[in-house]
């Protein structure tokens, strides 16, 4: 049997270990996600002012440093004026912590068209969110342009929200509504977590708990879009536009499959495929649009065309 | 099942150290054994249980052979038998379709391909069974056991990928006195040699992998340029050595921890200063495997000097064709055969010598440049490598950025090779393969070192910490699972 001098020094020798392993990720390009914010604020948002770090995967693929605006939204600009020319609407596309932040999609469309171009979301948000969003962009900034990121997962998961301060539709003998969760004590023991350079490596770069969950389940096909399931959803953003005084034909989607197209096109609303920008530029070009199979975000290349794109059909309206 | 794999880690590899020295300690030693054996083959077959079937008739006729070899008048008949059943065995398997396709071509025959899947291991447990056969002709195996000789060949850490084994270096260790204990000393330097070899495999390999296969798919279609076919086949050099160096330790650490030590099987090839040298250092018990029974059944160099440089370019030769069915490998084994040869005239017949950094620099170029067509999946892609990496005017206009801040400069990285950190990555890999210390040798050292046990705590961090990349990451097979 090993002594217990022994294993208090295998013990220790496995601390010391793992103490220079932080002290390497602390150097590397570690992810550190989004600081909390504590203040009150209407919508889901980050601490203003705040900078984070990205990289993906185990090797720090990407790495891609920011900051978080004076109004807690991920953008290289602070919102200084009361009035947006375009408040962009969308989630982790929006953040775009994948590219510099010169280089996302709204920068893009500041840069071609001139337009003072704002963007509002955060990760995790979908269509219920983003009319959460509509709603304090319009009041906040009264852009003269809206341009949504609505595909074809938005409006499938628009019916739940885990998030604090997140938004999701309920059904009820009323009609649909919009309901918003709570929002959250900032947790103490988080922020001292996120201090660890390895919890953070464990949960952000190598998203442990999703590889944990996806090797325990079993594969499922992924759920069957019904364009008229989600009619009512598209109604009720119609309503909302009423509601704020915007006209339809101000509003732009960004969309990434031919069924949410068609639902659009139904809707008589504007919008651009992705999905087939990308293709076309891959086809085109032999480069791709987004990371995959590390990320299916768009990387600096797809941002750039689908901010060309939307630009376009600004600058033609 | 990989080695890589967090059931291997978490589950199997505990599992099975843990109940076999129950048993053992319990003094059940066969019951040990059949444990063993069990685990192995559960390690086999959960890749795809049907080839059980197959493992288990190869290992059911061997051993019936072998039995009839000791027994027989007629030694040689037996072996014989032994050798075609057991090189039949792998011609069908593994180089049927590659038959069938090239007399269709060279006929115009229309004989449809038998799809036949490789099954895992076989060129491995089928040239560890020949070794055993013609080891028993010669007297050298003397055991008769059914369990023993599965043990020798399931036993799981040298099962998929080698080392290739002889009976008598791996078999009597297991009844050697104070082996049926768990020995701290062995523990601790399997699970070092096990750790680094994870690292290699998960940090290293994996991560050179990621530049490597969109310069090879490019090369499918179309011309690679300078700058990507260089650095393309650099990072696959370097993935190949850390792939199989890191699987080569882990099998080694594996087997430690239960006090059997496996041949050294990879000995820093890339430090090599000569194309034999290259290969004493590079699968070594292969190249053991095919100097005894290839080389030396051939005449070695017994025979005159026309015939020695025959069966030194034949021996090469074999081996290439061994690595795969195709004609990527078969001309893979002409390069190294052809090399070998003109080092051998070179070694006979001129009296000076290189500097030995030229020298080294020649063999590691000669030995990158071939592995090109060893990883190609074809000729042609093969060929759009190497003229990539002959066309020097392609390297003016390559611009080694990931990102431009500047829109005009989107499409203008080299093509498969866009980014930058795979650069890094090769300097890296190419730093710890030429200079770096042997694993075997450093862990040696660790185990005899004052602080051994403080080096243990932090081998087993860097264990633990490889093992939690491993969970986060789309783990991949060793690549010498596919020959």
């Amino acid at each position: 049997m090993p002594s217990f001098t022994s294993i208090f020094k295998v013990g220790l020798g496995f601390i010391v270990g793992l103490l220079l392993i932080e002290f390497v990720l602390q150097v590397m390009p570690t992810a550190t996600g989004f600081q909390r914010s504590s203040e009150p604020f209407p919508i889901r948002h980050w601490k203003p002012n705040s900078t984070y770090q990205y990289s993906n995967g185990w090797n720090f693929r990407n790495p891609q440093s920011g900051n978080v605006n004076n109004y807690g939204f991920v953008n290289v600009k602070d919102y200084d004026s009361p009035k947006a020319d375009v408040v962009v609407i969308g989630d982790s596309y929006i953040e775009a912590q994948q590219v510099t932040q010169d280089m996302t999609f709204h920068a893009i469309i500041e840069q071609e068209t001139g337009l003072n171009t704002y963007s509002i979301g955060t990760n995790d948000s979908q269509f219920a969110d983003y009319i959460n969003y509509l709603r304090y962009g319009m009041k906040t900034f009264s852009p003269d342009w809206l341009v949504i990121k609505l595909f074809a997962s938005d409006l499938q998961g628009s019916d739940k929200s885990a998030m604090p301060q997140g938004a999701y539709f309920e059904k009820s003998e009323q009609g649909l509504s919009i309901k918003v969760n709570p929002p959250r004590a900032n947790s103490a023991l988080r922020n001292y977590i996120k201090k660890s350079a390895l919890l953070r490596y464990l949960f952000l770069n190598l998203r442990l708990p999703a590889q944990i969950k996806r090797l325990l389940s079993t594969p499922s096909a992924p759920p069957v879009f019904d364009a008229a399931q989600y009619q009512p959803l598209i109604t009720f953003f119609d309503n909302e536009l009423r509601l704020h005084n915007v006209n339809k034909n101000r509003v732009i989607f960004i969309t990434d499959s031919d069924e949410v197209s068609a639902l659009l096109d139904q809707n008589q609303y504007k919008h651009i495929h992705s999905g087939q920008i990308l293709t076309e530029m891959f086809e085109k070009t032999g480069f791709r649009g987004n990371d995959e199979p590390y990320d299916g975000h768009w990387n600096f290349r797809g941002h750039h065309q689908v901010g060309q794109a939307v630009s376009a059909l600004l600058v033609a309206n | 099942m990989l080695f890589n794999s967090p059931i291997f880690i978490l589950a199997f590899l505990p599992v099975t150290f843990l109940v076999y020295f129950f048993l053992t300690r319990g003094g059940l030693i066969n019951l040990s054994k059949v444990w063993l054996v069990f685990a192995s083959l559960f390690f086999y077959g959960y890749w795809n249980p049907i080839y059980l079937l197959l493992i288990g008739a190869s290992i059911g006729v061997n051993f019936t052979l072998a039995n009839r070899i000791r027994e027989a008048q007629n030694k040689q008949g037996y072996l014989y038998t032994g050798i075609l059943f057991n090189l039949g065995l792998l011609g069908y398997f593994k180089y049927a379709d590659f038959f069938i396709n090239n007399v269709n071509a060279a006929l115009s025959t229309q004989i449809p391909e038998l799809n036949v899947v490789l099954p895992l291991a076989i060129s491995f447990f089928t040239f560890q069974q020949v070794a055993y056969l013609v080891d028993t002709k010669n007297g050298d195996c003397k055991e008769s056991n059914f369990l023993s000789y599965c043990l020798f060949i399931c036993f799981f850490p040298q099962l998929i990928a080698g080392p290739i084994v002889h009976h008598k270096e791996m078999m009597p260790q297991f009844d050697e006195a104070g082996k049926s204990r768990i020995q701290s000393r062995n523990v601790m330097l399997g699970l070092m040699i096990f750790a680094i070899g994870l690292f290699k495999k998960v940090v290293l390999a994996d991560a050179l992998a990621q530049y490597v296969d969109p310069v090879f798919h490019l090369s499918l279609t179309q011309e690679v340029e300078f700058t990507a076919a260089w650095l393309g086949s650099l990072a696959y050099t370097f993935q190949l050595y850390f792939d199989f160096s890191g699987y080569c330790d882990m099998a080694i650490g594996a087997a430690l921890l239960f006090n059997i030590v496996l041949p050294i099987n990879f000995n820093s090839p890339y430090k090599a200063v000569n194309i034999q040298d290259f290969w004493r250092r590079w699968h070594m018990t292969l190249s053991r495997w095919f100097r005894d029974y290839v080389y030396v059944k051939l005449g070695g160099n017994r025979v005159g000097k026309l015939l020695t440089l025959r069966n030194v370019f034949l021996t090469a030769f074999v081996s290439g064709i061994w690595h795969g069915a195709g004609w990527t490998f078969v001309i893979w084994g002409t390069m190294h055969g052809l090399a070998m040869v003109v080092h051998r005239l070179y070694s006979d017949h001129l009296s000076f010598s290189l500097p030995r950094w030229l020298a080294w620099a020649l063999t590691f170029l000669f030995v990158n440049f071939a592995w090109v067509v060893f990883r190609a999946e074809s000729l042609t892609s093969a060929m759009n490598i190497y003229t990539g990496m002959f066309n020097v005017s392609g390297v003016i206009n390559t611009q080694f950025v990931e990102f431009y801040h500047s829109a005009s400069h989107l499409f203008s990285a080299p093509r498969g090779f866009e980014s930058v950190l795979g650069v890094y990555w090769v300097l890296v890999a190419s730093a710890i393969a030429f200079w770096g210390v042997n694993s075997l040798v450093l862990s040696e050292k660790m185990a005899a070192s004052q602080a051994k046990q403080w080096l243990l705590g932090g081998a087993l961090s860097l264990l633990f910490f490889t093992t939690l990349i491993s969970l986060g990451n789309k783990y991949s097979a060793f690549i010498y699972f596919n020959f």
